[in-house]
């Protein structure tokens, strides 16, 4: 999906989705982060356009819904790459070596915390702690948790080999 | 025991505060100085800032206290509480230290420097140190369109301007986004804010992040400027308002606190319209027309001598005008003779007025306030969208419609102070606003009940709910009985609602219905009262002086008895259809016409006399309650117009017109007006006489107004003679009696320490409450009574095959001068009729279509608005848009698509 | 009936397994306590029978869960909707035992909010996870129309005129969501920020409606305490406390992990016993008891029991019950400052003092920690570990984040000066 595609208008099932998450809750704007997230994930980001089209499905407008979408750090409001990696750096995984995971990336892929590839293909975040620290350093790939991540570990979890890591 | 306060020790000093005020209330009302941010009297607590950290001690024994935050605290009976403590002096100093590592200490570049509510609470906590020695965050602007100019470097994150933009006044496109210590306010995008009280965010925030921008343009500080109260000329609520002014330059608006009235916020008509005054259309000397189409500028004096020299024939009629002041229409009215003067309004207003009249001065309709409004327990707004008209009557009207039941929160003990928790108890527990007009409103979104009907079915349903509730009322059967059931219901529940109504669409006849429905329910026992929206801002003044309509001028004209016209004020071309205006003109054998801006109408005048606004004048107005304000002359320039009074009093009596020695001064003017018109009596007591002794004038120049000597050094070294005023009961100069709180005579809120406009609070008898001096004008009517009888039902007017075009009038671009103010002017949408979808359908229009519609012999030209909602067979016209002839709406006539490209 | 369970939260949980489905649940004497209690107990009796067990909120605040829930208002004083919610945004740093119940065991979460959403009378629950958490968030959508299929859930469940539904809401993440009342206004679809108390959620809670929140851990005890009795359940604590408690420990431990145990067990035990003592080549200097927010305990202070009164005793609270440990070969600076910019970061930039403060501090201890810090620093720092304290911020955020850094101070001040007099780090 190109960047154009993803800043393209809401199609029926996304629209029809969008509806379905309405219903779960006494209030439309409840369902503004589900929502948020619904596109999210088809999208990649939540492009300007986009989320003045949910904002309408919602009832909001597109600045009631911008401050709900800034506020969580899990709604992005620009464009990610196609993997997006969090990194967890609260205290277990600090403690156990993240800074040398995110390091490694830094070699690997070219990428500080909070940067896109030039290829597209990874973002990197930083995350709280997410609850795994009986096997820190942890992170999130997509939708995949990771635990005892090493420099190792993280080539295989990011299919990152020696000759095209850059 | 006295229930209704109680004693608290603050410091080892007894102050006494209300049972259910916070701490900061009771505090700052005894005069108790504790800063604060994020509170605000009109916006109520909500804790964020936690400047207002105050200690409490649990009991006599207690010496380790505990730090609460004033403003989220409830006073009890005998509580005990510290604010010098050094523990939490220490705390409030550091808050503005950790709100201080964000903001750039830009004060000498920043317009808000002087008049900072940011510098007034740093200097209180004598915070005085820098130790944060990080970077700071930055943030870019946006466009926010013509009144506002955005800075948010200078944001000390207080959530003050969300919260009155969205919150209290409703907006929908600005917000805080973000989190933590990279919080941004603004909007999703750059562009211009929607609301029409988006101004207001220049006095509501703490620093400087939202600064007035024309004033930006021609800034001067706070304190070399000339302030000055004034009322508010753009429409018929009267505001009050402070005007200033530097160098006989008008300079901005702001507001000037009033309990009963607009309270702490203005409309941004009403702050940016006044920018009218430095605009091109000013009319400014005198000028005559000879031999054709070439005008001459002409003395004053010469001007003078001319207009008395008219008045010293027969057949002299003069026009007045809603927009010019009860001292310039009664001028006008004496010299020309009772008989002779005529109101200047469109038969339609007239109508309405004379109505209004009637009701609130011979029936003595009991009249709400905006405060009354903003605190009934019930509202029903009829025939006109308060939005429009008088938009900051809407802004009170939505208080109440955003606002939790008292008995919502009662139950929940909610303070009505605590803000987010009493906005959250609202959902679903509103106090009803009920709304009945032919078009949507800009209120619709908080309104109980909002329904979209047409004129008739409107004046039906104000006559069947009378009827409901009282079956000797006259008797009509409601089109909708299940609406008119749910709104008696709700205004049945009420102990005092408020019915506000309109003529602009519904005509006169709404007006009694309206009337019939508040005596209903005060026969039932309620306390209901009545608000009446009139167009301008001297509608009623002018109506207190029973003059006859425009369309009788005319006719006086065109018959031949009326030869020599004087037009005060008043571009008669909005009033009445063009062709009919001209016919009469052709036939005088002279006009002259009074005005301090360049109208189609000065521009037909013989001899056109440019006088001053209201801010050159000291003026009486009386606003839609029936209160009596006054504002004073308020720029003052070495060529400074002549107020219109004072021009006709010269030439009346010249002419011999009015007795020598009459209105010798503006106070003898009052005397007179209030002797010719009884009604009127109120106005002696508008405001206080001036003090004998000029220094104990207070003065307008404030004490600490610099360069008074220098600023014209290149040119002259010679000091310059002050001005003089002796009409008015303020000082010109930077002497005279100190600002004292219990002074009726404050020309402008200062307090040592309180250099912002929050320096109010030091002149309220209670924190959000009554000023101490009063001084809120006269109320003319003593409403009070529901011993009137009822109003029988007019006859309606009967359906038309054609389209019935309705007056639509817009904030930004219907009312004549706001309309001159650049910035206003840039707010202004294209002239539009709005049709709902099946009639644009039945007509092959679609939004943006550009139609000439013809009403009578009137056509003009529109672009087509589509508005669901809207009855079939009605088009709403908007109306008094620059350089547009009178309209005589409602009325009936035809759409036509323009054909071709409009270019 | 099965045996009287001694550790009932994890009863039904094998590590690394699928949780047990309905049936499986059900032959595990699951959902029991629900059919002997729908239509046949007066609500009023559970919410007496829960404060007499003496039952604390697991989230870290140990308020009694029985009294909480007593200062709902009943259906005749408040009628219309009523909300019970739990809290399964895990998001305190060094804490993992609530995804524990949530993916291994969630009946067990279904059956506990069926039984305390009708001691509530509450006729709608909400269960917010944080997004991260995609595996529970599936698992409990898998319980939710199992225990639906089966009648557990919906209209008049089990003819006792009792409505119930669940509805699962995965949050977009920040912590502060897993403050109550900012929980509530995540939920409504608003900023999450916190709400002035009070009134609190009983009062005028989810949309003004009455509304309890409870921790995921709080809402699991209850099936069991409702099914064997308040006796039993107090009977299972240790050192004068009640109950079991899920604890934790990671850092560096043999065996990071959770561990249920008698309410009261020592910190010493879980981390020589379960956990299985230091790694080789590390030493205990300290622990945070119970999450980023929770002062250090020393290591003279390993035996101390964890419970919350203890913990408050020695001045540090039990919070969570997962505990961080600190070794000698990690910076105590550096570990505080990692907890700072945690903290900094998560705040939900409401109030000014943390919103402003906390970057301060966050910049201040990364500035000694790399060598750049100036004496002036531990003033300022201890400053603010009065002005960022209890009472003085809007929530508990920041006095959460000033308990690492007065104890840290006060622990290991040598440490800081060390930092600003060499001008360097003394572990890197």
């Amino acid at each position: 999906m190109s960047i154009v595609d993803r800043q393209s208008p809401l199609d029926g099932t996304e629209r029809a989705a969008i509806a379905d998450l309405i219903a779960h809750y006494p209030t439309a704007r409840a369902a503004a982060i589900d929502a948020l997230k619904y596109v999210q994930k088809r999208r990649r980001y939540v492009a300007d356009n986009t989320l003045q089209e949910v904002a309408h499905l919602l009832g909001l407008s597109a600045a009631e819904l911008d401050e709900v979408a800034t506020f969580y750090n899990l709604i992005y409001r620009k464009p990610v790459g196609e993997r997006v990696i969090l990194l967890c750096d609260s205290i277990t995984c600090w403690m156990t070596g993240r800074d040398a995971l995110a390091r490694h990336i830094e070699q690997t892929i070219g990428i500080k915390s909070g940067e896109t590839s030039a290829d597209d293909r990874f973002t990197l975040l930083p995350i709280v702690c997410l609850g795994h620290c009986d096997h820190a350093p942890a992170m999130m790939v997509g939708d995949v948790l990771h635990g005892d991540v090493d420099t190792a570990k993280l080539d295989e979890i990011l299919h990152i080999k020696g000759d095209d890591a850059r | 025991m006295d229930l209704n306060h109680l004693d608290l020790t603050v410091d080892q000093i007894i102050i006494t505060a209300r049972p259910g005020q916070n701490i900061l209330e009771a505090c700052l009302s005894a005069q108790q100085d504790i800063p604060y941010f994020c509170w605000h009297p009109a916006l109520g607590s909500v804790g964020a800032c936690r400047q207002c950290a105050v200690k409490v001690f649990s009991g006599p024994e207690d010496q380790t206290g505990q730090i609460v935050m004033a403003c989220m605290t409830p006073v009890t009976p005998g509580m005990r509480l510290s604010i010098a403590d050094p523990a939490v002096a220490q705390f409030r100093d550091r808050v503005i230290e950790f709100v201080l590592t964000n903001h750039p200490h830009d004060c000498p570049v920043c317009e808000v420097g002087g008049e900072c509510h940011l510098q007034d609470m740093t200097a209180l906590v004598k915070h005085d140190e820098r130790r944060y020695r990080f970077t700071k965050r930055t943030h870019l602007n946006q466009n926010l369109g013509p009144f506002i100019r955005h800075e948010m470097n200078r944001c000390i994150g207080c959530y003050r301007c969300a919260r009155f933009y969205r919150d209290y006044a409703g907006g929908r496109d600005f917000g805080v986004f973000g989190s933590n210590r990279n919080i941004y306010f603004g909007r999703a995008e750059s562009g211009t804010l929607e609301s029409e009280f988006a101004g207001n965010l220049v006095e509501v925030c703490p620093t400087g992040v939202f600064v007035d921008k024309p004033f930006s343009a021609r800034f001067r500080r706070k304190w070399d400027m000339r302030a000055t109260p004034s009322i508010c000329p753009h429409c018929a609520v009267g505001c009050n308002i402070t005007v200033q002014e530097r160098e006989g330059e008008f300079r901005r608006v702001t507001n000037r606190y009033n309990e009963t009235l607009n309270g702490y916020f203005l409309c941004d008509r009403g702050r940016f319209g006044t920018g009218f005054l430095e605009s091109d259309a000013r009319l400014r000397g005198a000028k005559r027309r000879q031999d054709g189409n070439t005008t001459v500028a002409i003395e004053l004096a010469e001007a003078r001598a001319d207009l008395a020299a008219r008045l010293n024939h027969d057949g002299v009629i003069g026009i007045g005008s809603p927009r010019a002041s009860l001292e310039a229409n009664f001028a006008l009215r004496a010299v020309v003779g009772a008989d002779h003067f005529y109101a200047g309004v469109s038969d339609q207003d007239a109508a309405v007025l004379d109505t209004a009249i009637r009701l609130m001065r011979d029936h003595a309709m009991p009249i709400a306030s905006l405060a009354d409004t903003e605190n009934a327990d019930a509202a029903l707004i009829l025939g006109d969208d308060p939005s429009d008209i008088a938009p900051r009557l809407a802004l009170s009207l939505r208080q109440l419609g955003q606002r939790a039941t008292t008995e919502t929160l009662a139950a929940r003990q909610i303070p009505a102070w605590n803000d987010t928790p009493a906005r959250l108890a609202a959902e679903g527990h509103r106090t009803p606003l009920m709304i009945a007009t032919p078009m949507a409103t800009r209120l619709d979104d908080c309104a109980a009940i909002s329904r979209h009907l047409t004129p008739n079915a409107i004046i039906a349903l104000a006559f069947a709910l009378a009827h409901r509730l009282d079956d000797t009322a006259p008797g009509v059967a409601s089109d909708d009985p299940v609406l008119a059931g749910q709104i008696a219901g709700l205004l049945c529940h009420a102990a005092s609602p408020v019915i506000v109504v309109g003529g602009n669409t519904c005509g006169s006849a709404l007006l009694l219905g309206a009337a019939n429905l508040v005596i209903a329910l005060r026969r039932a026992g309620s306390a209901a009262r009545l608000l009446i929206m009139l167009p301008e801002v001297n509608s009623v003044g002018l109506g207190l002086l029973a003059a006859k309509p425009l369309s009788a001028a005319l006719a006086a004209m065109t018959a031949g008895t009326a030869k020599r016209v004087i037009v005060l004020e008043n571009d008669l071309h909005r009033r009445a259809e063009v062709e009919a205006l001209e016919w009469a003109f052709a036939t005088v054998d002279s006009l002259c016409v009074l005005d301090h801006i360049e109208t189609p109408t000065t521009g037909a005048a013989d001899l056109a006399i440019g006088v001053g606004s209201f801010a050159d004048s000291d003026c009486t107005f009386v606003n839609l309650e029936g209160r009596a304000q006054r504002g004073f002359k308020a720029i003052f320039s070495p060529a400074e117009p002549p107020q219109s009074w004072q021009v006709l009093r010269d030439a009346g009596l010249d002419a011999g017109r009015i007795a020598s020695g009459s209105w010798h001064n503006h106070a003898a003017l009052i005397e007179a007006i209030t002797i010719a018109i009884p009604s009127l009596a109120g106005c002696t007591q508008v405001w206080p006489d001036a003090p004998y002794d000029d220094m104990q004038r207070p003065a307008t120049l404030p004490h600490r107004y610099s360069g008074r000597t220098a600023v014209n050094a290149d040119r002259n070294v010679r000091e310059p003679k002050p001005f003089a005023n002796p009409d008015s009961p303020l000082g010109t100069t930077m002497e005279g009696a100190v600002l004292r709180a219990d002074s009726a005579l404050v020309p402008y809120f200062w307090s040592p320490g309180w250099n912002s406009a929050q320096a109010v609070n030091k002149y309220q008898s209670s924190i959000g409450g009554q000023l101490a001096s009063g001084g809120a004008g006269i109320l003319l009517f003593g409403g009070s009574a529901g011993h009137t009888g009822y109003f029988p039902m007019p006859p309606l007017v009967p359906p038309s095959d054609q389209t019935v075009f309705l007056p639509v009038t817009r904030v930004f671009g219907s009312e004549e001068l706001s309309a001159l103010s650049p910035a206003v002017a840039a707010r202004m949408s294209a002239p539009s009729v709005s049709l709902n979808p099946q009639e644009a359908a039945r007509l092959a229009l679609t939004a943006g279509d550009r139609v000439d519609c013809t009403i009578g012999t009137t056509v003009v030209s529109r672009v087509v608005s589509i508005e669901a909602g809207l009855a079939n067979g009605i088009a709403g016209l908007t109306i008094g848009f620059p350089g547009e002839a009178g309209l005589n709406l409602p009325g009936v006539g035809d759409i036509h698509a323009v054909s071709g490209d409009p270019s | 009936m099965s045996a009287i369970p001694t550790k009932p939260l994890t009863r039904n949980i094998t590590r690394g397994e699928i949780p047990l489905d309905i049936a499986s649940y059900e032959r595990a004497d699951g959902y029991v306590a629900v059919r002997d209690t729908l239509g046949k107990v007066d609500p009023a009796a559970i919410v007496q029978m829960i404060t007499d067990s003496g039952l604390g909120g697991c989230g870290g605040g140990g308020f009694p869960t029985g009294r909480k829930w007593q200062l709902m208002p009943t259906r005749a004083q408040r009628p219309g909707p009523r909300y019970f919610v739990v809290n399964a945004d895990e998001m305190e740093p060094g804490t993992f035992k609530d995804r524990l119940l949530l993916e291994g065991d969630p009946h067990q979460m279904i059956e506990g909010i069926i039984l305390s959403a009708y001691a509530v009378q509450a006729d709608v629950a909400f269960i917010f996870v944080r997004g991260e958490y995609v595996t529970a968030i599936e698992r409990l959508n898998i319980a939710i129309a199992q225990a639906a299929a089966a009648g557990l859930l919906g209209a008049n469940i089990f003819g006792s005129g009792y409505n119930l539904s669940i509805q699962v809401h995965g949050g977009a993440g920040r912590y502060i969501c897993g403050e109550e009342t900012a929980l509530l206004n995540s939920l409504e679809g608003k900023r999450a920020i916190p709400r002035s108390k009070p009134p609190f959620p009983q009062i005028n809670g989810l949309w003004g409606c009455p509304t309890i929140v409870n921790n995921v851990e709080t809402v699991c005890n209850v099936p069991h305490i409702v099914r064997y009795g308040t006796d039993w359940y107090r009977g299972l604590g240790a050192n004068g406390a009640v109950g079991t408690k899920i604890y934790g420990v990671s850092g560096r431990v043999n065996r990071p992990g959770t561990f249920e145990l008698p309410m009261g067990t020592s910190m010493r035990a879980m981390i020589d016993d379960c956990a299985g003592g230091m790694k080789d080549g590390y030493r205990l200097r300290a622990v945070l008891p119970g999450g980023a927010s929770t002062g250090f305990l020393p290591e003279d202070q390993m035996d101390v029991p964890m419970t919350f009164a203890d913990m408050a005793k020695r001045g540090t609270r039990l919070g969570t019950g997962t505990a961080i440990v600190l070794d000698d070969r990690t910076c105590p600076v550096g570990f505080i400052a990692n907890l700072q910019q945690f903290f900094a970061r998560e705040s939900c930039g409401w109030c000014a003092p943390c919103r402003d403060g906390l970057p301060w501090v966050e910049r201040t201890l990364k500035s000694i920690e790399t060598g750049t810090g100036v004496a002036r620093d531990l003033d300022i720092l201890t400053e603010m570990t009065d002005n960022l304290g209890p009472g003085r911020t809007f929530c508990a955020l920041a006095p959460g984040a000033m308990a690492s850094l007065q104890s840290g101070l006060k622990y290991f001040g040598d440490v800081f000066r060390q930092h600003i007099d060499s001008r360097a780090c003394p572990w890197t």
